[in-house]
Order: structure tokens, then C-alpha cells, then sequence
């Protein structure tokens, strides 16, 4: 019941990102140098480090990246990966996956959230 | 590094007369993030690493170490074979003191403006099994053209869960009180992160300033709770002539019984603004004469702190503080007659402050205070290295700068080489109780300035 009502609003949270922000990339790429990089890899040939590659993470089902192991909790959520599910996902991720494996409280700034989507999109 | 300066101490405490190549092999300490780490968890060094290069560790870098060299279930490892494990380091460094010293420090070296492959040393370093890492070091001085066991870590490491809270817990098996410290405060890994073997030692620094370094073997258990809170605590032993003789060593070092040894701090913040404050102390009774039943007491306290903070541009500013007071009470040295004064003690203060750009440029400046009671017989006079007045007083600065060029996810050779050039220099405002005459043979403090350029590879 619980995944059912994060899955929806993650619904509503994707439709109102779309509408809502276009994000700074290049502020991105610094949020993602400090929150993230060392644990998820951007690069092309990205190796899964503590975390999953995050190489081309818009469109991918969550849980599903190659030779990682992720916890059941996250593969459960059901989540396909959209510019709104990461901005949903970043606001809190143990609410999404409360067992999750990833140790972060999150960003809290919708701004901060929306410049990192726009990197992660960014990355071709 | 501070290392030097307690082997010299020891030298006449012992009452047994050291060698001047003993003095300075003991130095021997450098040791790093190893390339083995990153084939074992597919990161980048800078990752774990400010810089990019060890030893100074980031946020991650000591979660990494905290779990036994990621051995627990939450990290991954996509490195799995045993010559991931493995891996090589080596210094060399040109070194010039703006006074020639009296002597060669080591026969086939000059007076000054020295060339030395430092070290070469081998590493057995990450996870062995499931809950279970080492970072274990073997190292062969070029100065002293021998080999020896060097820094040691074995580590059992668990997750676990207190109700919704998460900890780790584990046991370290080592050789050297301070070098399973996560922090870059204990003396085992603070900075400067190597110095020149060659250059002039100072007198007198706490026993946790590696006066028991691969002397021992000690066993502690610990537990990282909630990503806060740090709680230490275990012993040390000697470890048998012979077993030392079998690992290169000679006994430099006889502990009574079992040192205490304790460690508790609290962690803040995140991967991109942490920091830390602490306590840390050890107790040990030695025997200066290896033979007799006497001891001498020594009780180390410290407090030290940390900040470390990401800003723009893959920046990191970090600085680290670290006191220690020692008090000492020689009782067996004493009636030996190799020391004074039945007690005293012993203050140092380190700090320093580093900014790292765009993940490969980084300066640091540190300064150094040590202070302490006067022994004669302690610290007694001699060309270069001894005190005219009897006193450990010593204080300076360093400043580094250096270029990693590797050490990131796309870099040459990535995971497997990584390298530091950089140059170090030490400039010193008191030296062994004074600024000038120190050593009662004409020497001033401000002779033993030092320039350092250094090559450092890992790979």
C-alpha cells in the first residue's frame, strides 16, 4: 500500500516537475561532484562503484543496472527513472526505499534537485 | 615526520645506543590509498581520497576503512582476485637543508643535498573475505638498503542494526596504536604525509607519535554508530625478538604487559561539509633495560579535531588539529641513570589546513609546536640532533604543494597507477629548546629549513 501511494505521487511530482523547472546543468555537475560522485559513476565506460552507474539513468527501470546488487527495497518501488521520479526520489530516498542501500538525507532545495536532474539528463 | 623525533629520544632513554640508520629506517611510514582499493570497488582514488592521492581520507574513504576496507555487505566489489589486492609504492625525493649537517646522516649519503629512493614498499590491501580486509605494508628502505614489515591492519568488520540505527562494529588487529584511526589526526596519518628521511629529526614527541610503531601487535575493538559516533578500545603488546627478527625488525621497544589504548569521537555532517572532534589515549609502562623488571610510565591524552568542506570547482578545503599531552615517569631510567629527572612531560600540537582544486593541485600548511619539561639526560647536547638546554622545544611550519595528475575515473592507467610530485618545506622558529645554539655546537634552528622535491607513485 505504501509503494502503491509513493507511486503515485511520484506521478503527480513527475508531471509537476515538468511543468515546473528547467534546471541549471553546469550547477548540476557541481551538486553532483559533491552529493554524488563518489559513489556513482557518469562516465561512458562507468563502472558501478558503491552505488550504480548513473551513465544514461533517465529511462532506466530502477534496480536494473548490470552487475550491480541493489536491495530489494528500491527494485520493489517499481520505479522507471524520469526527471521527476530522481526529483522525487532525491527529496527523501528512505521514504521511497526504506531498506534502500543508498546513505543520503536527500536535497531539500527543489532548485538544487532540478539543476542535478538537468546534469543527469544532460549526460549524452 | 614526527616519527623521527621519538626513535631519537628513544636512543637515550634505552639506555641502548642506537644507530643513526636505526634512527632513520624508524622513520620509514609513508603509506597511501593503493590502486588495490580502486580495483576492488571501481573507484576513483579521489574518491576516498582529498587530492585524489593518500593518505588524507574523505567522508567515504573512512566509511571505507571503517568497514574493514569495504569487506561488509553494503559495498561492492567488482575487483574480486587476489592480484586486485595487490599493489607497489615508492618515494624519492632530493632533500636540502639550508645548513650542511656535521655528518652524512647515513654512510653514502652527503652532508646535504641528498637524492634518495626513499622507499619501495609492497601492499596486501582490501577485502580477503566477506567481513573481513587488510591493508598490510612490507617496505624497503633505500637508505638503509633493508626491508621490513611496516604498517599492518587486519580488520573483522560487520553491519549491524540497534533498532533503526545503524552501526558497524569490528576488531582491528595492528601494529602501531593510531593506524587503524579513521581521521587524519592521529599520528600515523597526518600530515606532513611523507618527509625527508634525510633531513634533521627533532627531539622528543609522544609515545602516539610512533614511538611503538611495528614494535607491538594490539588488538581493538570498535564501533561506528549511526554514522556519528566512534567508540575504541584494546591493547597493546610486544611483540617477541623473534618474531620482530623474522619481520625484518630489531626490538627497539619492550612494552610491560598490555598498553591500553582508547579512542571515542563524534562525527557530523556529510560528504560534502563533515567534521569531527575526539579523544584518544594510550598508557603504557616500558622496560628500558630488556634484561630488568623496572619500567617507565608513559600516559598519552589527545584531543584533536577536523572540517572538511567541498566547494565549486571540485574543490576541498580540510583542516585537522590534533594535541597531545604526555606525561612520563621514568622510575627505571631513572636509577639507570639515563635520564635526570624521574617524571615529566611532553605537549605537541599539530594543525594544518589544505585546499585540493580541480582534483589534482593542492597546498597545505602546517604548523607545529612541541614543548616539554627539561631532562639533560633525556635530551642531552649534541652536533645537529641534541639540546643544549636540555628541552624538546620545538616549533615551525611546513608548506606543500603538489600535482596529482591521475587518481580520477577517466585518468591514464586508472585504476591500476597514480602518482604525487611535489615540493615540502619546512622552516623552523625553535629547534630543540632554542632558536639559536640549539644543539650547544653553533647550530641554529633556522639551519635545519628544509626543502623537499618528492616523487610518489602508486601503482
Amino acid at each position: 500500500m505504501r509503494t502503491r501511494l509513493s507511486v503515485l505521487t511520484l506521478l503527480f511530482s513527475s508531471l509537476a516537475f515538468g511543468i515546473a523547472h528547467a534546471g541549471d546543468a553546469e550547477n548540476g555537475a557541481d551538486l553532483f561532484d559533491e552529493h554524488c560522485a563518489e559513489c556513482h559513476s557518469v562516465a561512458p565506460a562507468g563502472r558501478n562503484k558503491k552505488g550504480p552507474t548513473l551513465y544514461h539513468v533517465i529511462g532506466r527501470k530502477a534496480g536494473t543496472a548490470p552487475g550491480f546488487e541493489y536491495s530489494p527495497s528500491l527494485i520493489a518501488t517499481g520505479l522507471t527513472w524520469s526527471p521527476g521520479s530522481i526529483d522525487y526520489y532525491l527529496i527523501d530516498p528512505k521514504k521511497v526505499a526504506a531498506q534502500g542501500k543508498m546513505k543520503f538525507d536527500g536535497l531539500k532545495r527543489p532548485s538544487d534537485r532540478a539543476d542535478l536532474v538537468a546534469y543527469l539528463a544532460s549526460i549524452k | 615526520m614526527a616519527k623521527n623525533n621519538y626513535v631519537f629520544r628513544k636512543s637515550v632513554v634505552l639506555g641502548g645506543p642506537l644507530s643513526l640508520g636505526l634512527f632513520l629506517f624508524g622513520a620509514v611510514t609513508p603509506a597511501l590509498a593503493v590502486p588495490s582499493f580502486s580495483r576492488q570497488t571501481g573507484e576513483e582514488c579521489s574518491a576516498c581520497h582529498v587530492g585524489g592521492f593518500g593518505p588524507q581520507l574523505t567522508q567515504h574513504g573512512r566509511a571505507f576503512k571503517l568497514a574493514g576496507y569495504g569487506a561488509t555487505a553494503s559495498w561492492t566489489t567488482p575487483g574480486n582476485s587476489l592480484k586486485d589486492r595487490i599493489s607497489a609504492m615508492a618515494v624519492a625525493n632530493y632533500v636540502h637543508t639550508k645548513k650542511d649537517q656535521t655528518d652524512p646522516p647515513v654512510s653514502g649519503f652527503n652532508r646535504n643535498d641528498n637524492v634518495a629512493l626513499q622507499e619501495v614498499s609492497g601492499f596486501l590491501a582490501g577485502k580477503l573475505a566477506p567481513g573481513v580486509g587488510a591493508f598490510v605494508q612490507a617496505t624497503w628502505s633505500g637508505i638503509e638498503e633493508a626491508a621490513s614489515l611496516d604498517n599492518a591492519d587486519i580488520r573483522l568488520a560487520r553491519e549491524v542494526k540497534f533498532g533503526d540505527t545503524d552501526a558497524i562494529v569490528g576488531m582491528s588487529l595492528n601494529n602501531n596504536p593510531g593506524v587503524q584511526d579513521p581521521w587524519n589526526t592521529a599520528p600515523a596519518w597526518s600530515f606532513p604525509y611523507t618527509s625527508a628521511d634525510l633531513g634533521v629529526g627533532r627531539a622528543g614527541s609522544p609515545l602516539l607519535a610512533g614511538g611503538l610503531e611495528q614494535q607491538v601487535v594490539g588488538a581493538t575493538g570498535y564501533i561506528w554508530l549511526d554514522d556519528h559516533v566512534y567508540a575504541e578500545l584494546g591493547g597493546y603488546r610486544s611483540l617477541s625478538n623473534n618474531a620482530l627478527g623474522n619481520l625484518g625488525l630489531s626490538q627497539d621497544v619492550l612494552v610491560s604487559g598490555t598498553a591500553p589504548y582508547g579512542r571515542l569521537a563524534y562525527g557530523f555532517g556529510d560528504g560534502a561539509r563533515n567534521g569531527s572532534i575526539g579523544i584518544f589515549g594510550l598508557d603504557a609502562k616500558l622496560k628500558p633495560d630488556f634484561s630488568a623488571g623496572g619500567t617507565d610510565h608513559y600516559t598519552d591524552i589527545g584531543v584533536d579535531g577536523t572540517f572538511q568542506m567541498k566547494l565549486p570547482g571540485k574543490a576541498v578545503a580540510s583542516v585537522n588539529a590534533a594535541y597531545i599531552h604526555e606525561d612520563r615517569t621514568m622510575g627505571a631510567s631513572f636509577l639507570a641513570g639515563d635520564v635526570a629527572k624521574k617524571s615529566g612531560s611532553l605537549e605537541s600540537l599539530n594543525l594544518d589546513g589544505s585546499y585540493y582544486w580541480d582534483r589534482h593541485y593542492g597546498f597545505t600548511v602546517g604548523l607545529f609546536k612541541t614543548s616539554g619539561s627539561t631532562d639533560s639526560g633525556l635530551f642531552p647536547a649534541e652536533a645537529d640532533f641534541g639540546s643544549r638546554t636540555g628541552r624538546p622545544d620545538s616549533a615551525g611550519y611546513n608548506l606543500q604543494f603538489d600535482w596529482t595528475p591521475f587518481g580520477q575515473e577517466e585518468s591514464w592507467a586508472a585504476p591500476n597507477a597514480n602518482l604525487r610530485l611535489g615540493v615540502q618545506y619546512t622552516g623552523y622558529s625553535q629547534f630543540n629548546g632554542a632558536d639559536s645554539n640549539y644543539d650547544g655546537f653553533g647550530r641554529n634552528a633556522a639551519d635545519n629549513d628544509t626543502v623537499s622535491v618528492f616523487v610518489w607513485t602508486a601503482f
